[in-house]
């Protein structure tokens, strides 16, 4: 299963830009370079999501690969995707005793931050139209969506409603909205995250 | 392995957890998990990986979700219509163009009030130059009229010297054509000192007699 999700492509660099660096202990670039590609991206989210910063995130998850560089030649094969997410919450939770709790900032930062005008700004060309496919992509999944669960995920994300303001507004109960993101989240699951893979 | 329903309300819970709507109870129950079970560290990797994808799919087609807010901002206190900018100049050339009208008017009215003020007065100066000329031709006629009308002793009366004076400086005055012209047009039309003038009338009836 960790396998098959660790193969899914790279949306960010998640603070490594090159491989080299976190090779320096000695070890192989080509086994550095395969861990990342396929864990990187996804100790990034997982990062971001306990850290809810990308920039704690992306110093998290360098720090992480930095061990995993150090220790990759004594871990099993199956078990580098348990072991990095162990690392990584460790290494997460290093930078907020640094930090103090009140850096764990609030969910809007966190939106903002992602769909942030300044980073697109830097793109590239090619990260552009990747940018556009992958808007195109998800406009084409959630158009997949019923139009109940459709209209649920968009209050959610991008009108940044609560679920409980959502099922006081849509007139529904609170778990009712719940599982309607639930089923989204799930079919966009499938469509967004585990087609990458194949 | 775990079903569908557990993976999908996993996912659900770990985006409530990214996106900060857990109780604290909660966040910490979840956290505890996460050291714990490598499939709520996947699937909070998922969440987080879908929060962005759908942020950024906001940002590369925003008109999605702007048409759903828009009419809450609307109706807010602050809503302005949006006009567009061909209507904007169009009014403001309008206002323009009728603020140019009222000041072409009101200085074409000042021009219009003095011109026609202007040559009423130049009018009547003029009808008074040509009374007062007519009046003087009249007077100088009067006065060529009351000297040939004058009998001898008449002029004797006046003494020899002075009426011999006049007669040389009357034979020595060279009377023009014109004079002559008007002091017979003035004879045959009865002027108004004539009318006020009984010697005038009387004059005028000797002519007439004289004509008879």
């Amino acid at each position: 299963m960790s396998d098959k999700r660790g193969k899914r492509p790279s949306q960010d660099s998640g603070g490594l830009s090159e491989t080299g660096e976190i090779a320096a202990g000695g070890v192989r670039d080509d086994e550095v370079s395969r861990l990342y590609v396929e864990y990187g991206p996804r100790v990034l989210a997982f990062l971001t999501g306990l850290l809810r910063n990308v920039e704690f995130a992306q110093e998290a998850c360098q720090a992480t690969f930095v061990q995993a560089m150090q220790n990759v030649g004594s871990i099993a094969e199956g078990e580098r995707g348990h072991w990095l997410f162990a690392v990584a919450r460790n290494e997460a939770n290093r930078i907020r005793r640094r930090l103090g709790v009140e850096q764990r900032s609030g969910e809007r930062a966190l939106w903002e931050g992602w769909s942030s005008s300044e980073s697109e700004s830097n793109e590239t060309p090619e990260q552009l139209v990747l940018r556009e496919e992958e808007g195109d992509r998800v406009r084409k999944a959630l158009d997949q969506l019923p139009e109940f669960q459709r209209q649920v995920v968009e209050r959610r994300v991008y009108q940044q409603q609560t679920f409980a303001e959502i099922a006081e507004q849509l007139e529904i109960p609170l778990g009712t909205a719940l599982t309607r993101m639930r089923l989204a989240l799930s079919k966009l699951r499938e469509l967004l995250l585990e087609s990458d893979g194949k | 392995m775990k079903s569908s329903q557990d993976q999908s309300e996993l996912l659900l819970q770990a985006f409530r957890f990214a996106a900060g709507e857990m109780s604290a109870v909660e966040a910490e129950g979840f956290e505890l998990r996460l050291a714990t079970d490598l499939a709520a560290c996947e699937a909070l990797a998922d969440a987080v990986l879908l929060m962005q994808s759908l942020a950024r799919q906001r940002g590369v087609q925003g008109s999605r979700p702007s048409e759903t807010v828009a009419p809450k901002v609307a109706v807010g206190a602050g809503y302005r219509p949006h006009w567009s900018s061909a209507v904007r100049v169009g009014l403001a050339l309008g206002t323009l163009g009728l603020l140019v009208l009222i000041a072409v008017a009101l200085v074409t009215s000042d021009r219009w009030v003095a011109s026609l003020e202007t040559p009423k007065l130049a009018a009547s100066s003029t009808d008074d130059q040509v009374e007062h000329h007519q009046y003087s031709a009249t007077a100088v006629a009067e006065q060529w009229t009351l000297l040939n009308d004058l009998n001898d002793d008449d002029v004797e009366s006046y003494g020899g010297d002075e009426t011999s004076r006049l007669a040389e400086s009357t034979s020595e005055v060279d009377v023009p054509d014109w004079m002559l012209a008007a002091l017979a047009v003035t004879s045959n039309q009865p002027s108004r000192s004539e009318e006020l003038s009984p010697r005038s009338t009387n004059a005028a009836e000797l002519d007439a007699e004289e004509d008879l």
